[in-house]
């Protein structure tokens, strides 16, 4: 909460504008009335015209003026609600991008995304009707019986007594409400799941059968929705008839007191006719208060979900004290009995895995899904830490290192498309801005995307869209090719990144790659033998142990596993 | 919320008056209950509009005697008080019962909607689906009935009392004064000429906040979605400088639209208490020559700030009708759509062999495009049939036409010699089991997921059935294990490990004919292989149809036919049809480039 009260820090003098600003505002509300009184107390009752022209047109100009100040409430509450929304968003997006996968992949990036997106507008919104009509009916209120008690104080009770019974009864509604509204708003997001997964289930469900298990499922949970719905409504059908309800006896109070105190001479018409109406104009800005008890549980929610965010710490940095990179050309990389768990998960999905592999060597990682393949991989970026065993690269613990130095020495491709929007160069030249276009055309060719870019529109100026669903799967696998030779790395890792290619150009790329890896570490991740068939050691995966490590004639002859899979994809002859 | 409003009140329904007819049909079991809330609204406005004078009456009272001089004795109103008090008591009584009964039903005409749609969505022809993004559905059953129920509650409610209202209160503001009637009517028109020009303002900018909106949610989308690279790249910095950028551009739109939107309700209120000051004005100046009472004046007051929201209620009448109707028209097409042809026979199979023809079959998923040529083709039982072919050779509408997931344009396809029109579509579901690319996954445990294929199983049939299809392992390595809850969208369980659950979930079903459409598609080869021999282990002797693109894994298939562009071209076994040396050995050649 305090995180993200933080944002409305640069607010403060709009703030405190705008309030000042609202009580004038309320100010401005309840002297008409009294100005009105005073037409019918002098003017009228002596037949004073000119009396009643003369008070007529200072009202008129306090109208005025109350018509500027609104604009510039209007004005403030935008300015604030709408920069908040705007720094908290950053924030967030900032925090997310700091995040490591390991927090990251706690939350479903849908969820990431509606916290950055819907949430932050729900708060700002709710803040907007906060600072509109919400500060409004306490500043009115509290205005309204201090005017009144400056004219007579038993009215002044009379109207402080229905303040105090129309918060009462809110506080009551908006307690009744409020967990309802959250279980309402989980019961939302849960039919729109139901009825995703009728349609996108919708063979499944009728291969199984299963027509009426699904609809008993959404019956179930339209009938909760209902249910809370209809509670929720009938208690907002409720509130409006009774806070008119107790409005009016406020104002028959107000008539009966008034007319004994106007036989006391205590007070005059007017006056009582000012009374009765402070008194709807204060119930009328609480009956616009009761409106932020319908919006105010979905913001505290919003809220909860964005601390979440806020809170996170992200576990994988910079160490206080960290070792330099070695400036060399000979780089060593090795796993010293690693074991890997994902958060929360009760097995490892890595578990003492060891291997080494050197500049000029190419390591190849085969397994079933599930072995733990891809974990490997991602452990040496840090974009997961490890639990137990040692990383090393040149004999220092990666977790020494700096990360964005580490990570400056690794090129990395990973299995799905991450291509961003924005034109192909930006693209290639993504790790480095730096990168000369020379060798961005080199990357280019290399990775035989090159071909392909020059027929596009305007070539490396091209735009990628979004997801870059305006290059085809190969295309895209090529351009992260690129993407990682022009980052000039020393250590390569292909994550399966040549699946989504066709075999043509899959040999070729590698024949390619060959030249510009040879004093390089390269790791593959792989599915096809005839890939990594070459590669100077292979490590086979089981269930996240090493069950093979070595060449592919040696792991032909003492490997089962590796076996099967070979023998799965190729014949006894083409294998050797 | 906002950008749903204004576009439901935009587009207009295409046949307004038949699909109004049947919404009101929904009405219909409500009519008494409907009946009895427009009396007591009418008794309750009558109130409202009756209140505000007798008030002014009792003040006018007090005033006179004042300047008779008169102490004033207040048993000389207590009639009056009483019928006040008892008329509020009354109004709010009754709007408060009004509410009540609406509430109830507006939510039973919600769930009826919602219920009936989501009933019709089993019903309907998968043709159905193709046609209609899931958005689109979605947004019909949130939505729209939403959108319908809400203001069909407002409609009954308001709109009838606000023409009482209206009618009431002018009546009584031209018994007060004819001039002050006019002066008030007179600031309508204005207000109304200012709200329109800044609504159409202010939807300029509006529309430039929601495409920043749309700007900013995909640049985020892509962001996030490609973290690992963000992170691998050291782009952190980069992201946000970008992201800032959109996030700023969004901001100034949003100012200005915010600011726009956010200016209707001062001008209302400016001009409101105009009013008030020409009013109180005036009628200082009438009470002056004595042509009205001073409890006139607060009276007359009270009418003018009551009059302004029936006013702006029956003006969003036409807007807020057709919405409804709009949104009606959506839901009840939806609700007509043509269903799944009805199955008039239910035979049976005695004892099932699985031998299954196809009859010169044609199919087309559009009118005059045949995607399925006389497919013709005899399976033996329990044999292990593969399809394979290039992409759009119409592997997966054989499949589609099996499950009668489609009708069949021309043909017959027979199991052990009954035509499968002439079964319950849920029999002969039930005796195929099938896998298929795309995994579903609802949301739910791990175990409810695999028990969906036999929901009576109890947890040894399940873990069963996880051993069975290697599941097993991975799933003890997950939080919860098997009671972990997973949905399509979860990040730590893997494209193939969602699938080897769907498989899981077949096991469990234990069907007589099997398919696997590319179901190994995205399991590597390795978990590919022991899959399929569980698979075989349990397929013994029943007929199984395998969908792949990957050659390597149907070597085995007693029969492979090679499909492309809807027709047979060869079938055979493995090396048979190499040795053809036709479309096959291409096929299998263009995979299977070995020199390194």
């Amino acid at each position: 909460m305090k995180k993200i009260l933080n944002c409305l820090k640069p607010y403060k003098i709009f703030i405190l504008i705008v309030i000042i600003f609202i009580a004038i505002q309320a100010l401005i509300e309840l002297s008409l009335p009294t100005l009105m009184s005073f037409i019918i107390d002098k003017g009228i009752a002596n037949n004073d015209l000119n009396y009643i022209i003369k008070i007529g047109l200072i009202m008129l100009i306090i109208a005025v003026i109350g018509g500027f100040i609104q604009t510039a409430i209007t004005c403030f509450s935008a300015k604030i609600g709408i920069g908040f929304a705007n720094d908290l968003r950053l924030k967030i997006f900032t925090k997310i991008e700091s995040l490591s996968l390991q927090e990251f992949s706690n939350f479903s990036t849908n969820s990431l995304i509606t916290r950055t997106t819907n949430d932050v507008s729900n708060i700002s919104k709710a803040l907007v009707m906060v600072i509109r009509i919400a500060l409004m009916a306490p500043i009115m209120g509290i205005g309204g019986v201090l005017l009144a008690l400056k004219q007579n104080v038993s009215m002044s009770k009379i109207i402080l007594f229905g303040i105090v019974a129309v918060t009462v009864l809110m506080i009551i509604v908006s307690n009744l409400m409020k967990t309802k509204f959250t279980r309402l708003q989980k019961l939302i997001d849960k039919l729109n799941l139901l009825i995703r997964e009728i349609i996108t289930g919708t063979r499944v469900i009728r291969a199984f059968n299963n027509e009426k298990y699904q609809e008993n499922k959404f019956n179930d949970n339209n009938n909760e929705i209902t249910n809370t719905n209809l509670f929720i409504n009938r208690l907002g059908v409720a509130i409006e008839p009774m806070i008119n309800l107790i409005f009016n006896y406020i104002t028959i109070a107000i008539l009966i007191s008034g007319v004994l105190q106007i036989n006391l001479g205590k007070l005059e018409v007017g006056q009582l006719i000012a009374f009765s109406q402070y008194a709807s104009l204060i119930v009328t800005s609480f009956i616009m208060l009761s409106l932020i008890f319908v919006m105010s549980p979905r913001a505290l929610t919003s809220i909860t979900r964005i601390n979440e965010i806020l809170q996170l710490e992200t576990s994988i940095k910079d160490k206080t004290k960290t070792k330099k990179m070695p400036k060399t050309k000979k780089w060593e990389l090795i796993f010293n009995n690693v074991t890997f768990n994902y958060f929360n998960s009760p097995l490892p999905v890595l578990k003492d895995v060891s291997f080494s592999i050197k500049s000029g060597e190419v390591l190849a990682i085969l397994g079933s899904t599930g072995s733990g393949k891809s974990s490997v991989v991602n452990l040496i970026p840090r974009l997961y830490d490890i639990k137990e065993g040692l990383i090393t690269i040149n004999g220092i613990n990666i977790k020494d290192l700096k990360l964005k130095e580490l990570r400056n020495i690794i090129g990395y491709v990973p299995q799905k498309s991450m291509l961003l929007s924005g034109s192909i160069k930006e693209n290639i030249k993504y790790a480095d801005s730096k990168i000369t276009d020379f060798n961005m055309k080199k990357a280019a060719k290399v990775s035989l995307s090159y071909d392909f870019i020059m027929d596009r529109n305007e070539q490396f100026e091209d735009k990628i869209v979004e997801r870059g669903s305006n290059l085809s799967g190969g295309q895209q696998q090529r351009l992260q090719i690129a993407r990682a030779i022009a980052s000039n790395p020393e250590i390569y890792i292909f994550d399966d990144s040549f699946s989504a290619l066709d075999f043509q150009t899959d040999k070729e790329i590698r024949k390619n790659l060959k030249q510009i890896t040879k004093s390089k570490i390269v790791i593959i991740v792989a599915q096809r033998i005839g890939t990594i068939k070459n590669a100077d050691k292979i490590l086979v995966l089981n269930e996240g142990q090493v069950v093979g490590y070595g060449k592919h004639h040696d792991l032909l002859n003492n490997c089962p596993i590796y076996k099967e899979i070979a023998l799965s994809q190729l014949s006894e002859e083409e294998l050797l | 919320m906002k950008g749903t409003k204004n576009k439901s009140i935009t587009d207009k329904p295409k046949d307004f008056k038949n699909n109004l007819k049947k919404l009101l049909q929904y009405l219909k079991p409500y009519y008494i209950r409907i009946i009895i809330i427009l009396i007591m609204s009418l008794i309750s406005t009558i109130f409202t509009v009756l209140s505000p004078k007798i008030l002014g009456d009792i003040i006018t009272n007090i005033y006179n005697n004042i300047q008779n001089h008169k102490t004033i004795d207040l048993i000389n109103f207590k009639d009056l008080i009483i019928i006040l008090i008892i008329i509020y008591l009354l109004s709010s009584l009754f709007r408060f019962i009004m509410g009540f009964l609406m509430s109830k039903i507006t939510a039973n005409i919600t769930y009826r909607l919602r219920s009936q749609i989501s009933e019709k969505l089993n019903k309907l022809p998968l043709k159905y689906f193709d046609n209609n993004s899931s958005g689109d559905i979605l947004s019909k059953i949130t939505n729209d009935v939403d959108t319908i129920t809400s203001n069909i509650d407002t409609i009954i409610t308001e709109i009838f009392s606000s023409f009482i209202t209206i009618v009431g209160i002018f009546i009584m503001m031209i018994k007060i004064s004819g001039w002050m009637t006019l002066t008030a009517v007179a600031t309508l028109p204005i207000s109304v000429i200012l709200i329109f020009l800044i609504a159409s303002k202010s939807q300029k900018h509006f529309d430039n906040q929601q495409k920043n909106i749309g700007k900013l949610t995909g640049y985020i989308t892509e962001t996030y979605s490609a973290h690992n690279i963000v992170k691998v790249y050291n782009g952190e910095e980069k992201s946000i400088e970008t992201f800032n950028n959109i996030n700023n551009q969004l901001k100034d739109s949003s100012f200005k639209s915010e600011f726009y939107s956010g200016l209707m309700m001062p001008i209302i209120k400016v001009i409101g208490n105009f009013g008030y000051v020409i009013i109180v004005l005036l009628g200082g100046f009438l009470a002056v020559k004595g042509r009205i009472n001073i409890g006139d004046i607060p009276a007359f007051i009270q009418y003018v700030r009551k009059f302004n929201h029936p006013i702006l209620s029956i003006a969003s009448t036409t807007s807020l009708i057709q919405a409804i109707v709009a949104s009606a028209e959506r839901v009840l097409n939806l609700l007509e759509e043509p269903e799944e042809e009805p199955n008039k026979l239910n035979k049976k199979i005695d004892h099932v062999k699985g031998k299954i023809e196809f009859k010169k079959i044609n199919f087309g998923y559009q009118k005059d495009i045949n995607v399925i040529k006389d497919f013709n083709v005899v399976i033996k039982p329990g044999t292990k049939v593969a399809i394979v072919g290039p992409t759009g050779a119409g592997k997966t509408t054989i499949v589609n036409l099996l499950m009668r997931f489609y009708e069949l344009n021309s043909g017959k396809i027979l199991i052990d010699g009954v035509d499968i029109k002439e079964m319950e579509k849920s029999y002969l579901r039930s005796l195929i089991g099938m896998v298929l690319q795309d995994t579903w996954i609802f949301n739910g445990t791990i175990k409810e997921n695999i028990a969906y294929g036999k929901l009576d199983a109890c947890d040894n049939d399940i873990i069963d059935a996880a051993k069975l299809s290697y599941a097993d392992h991975f799933i003890n390595t997950l939080p919860n294990g098997y009671n972990m809850i997973i949905d399509q969208e979860v990040s730590n369980i893997s494209a193939g490990e969602k699938q080897l659950l769907t498989i899981a979930r077949t096991f469990l079903s234990n069907p007589k004919i099997l398919i696997l459409d590319e179901a190994t598609s995205s399991i590597d080869t390795r978990s590919e292989i022991l899959i399929t021999k569980a698979f075989e282990k349990l397929m013994k002797n029943k007929t199984t149809f395998v969908i792949a693109h990957r050659l390597s894994t149907i070597k085995n298939a007693d029969m492979i036919i090679v499909m492309d562009q809807g027709k047979i071209v060869e079938i055979g076994k493995h090396e048979e049809l190499l040795a053809k040396r036709k479309f096959y050995y291409n096929l299998y050649n263009s995979q299977f480039d070995l020199t390194n």
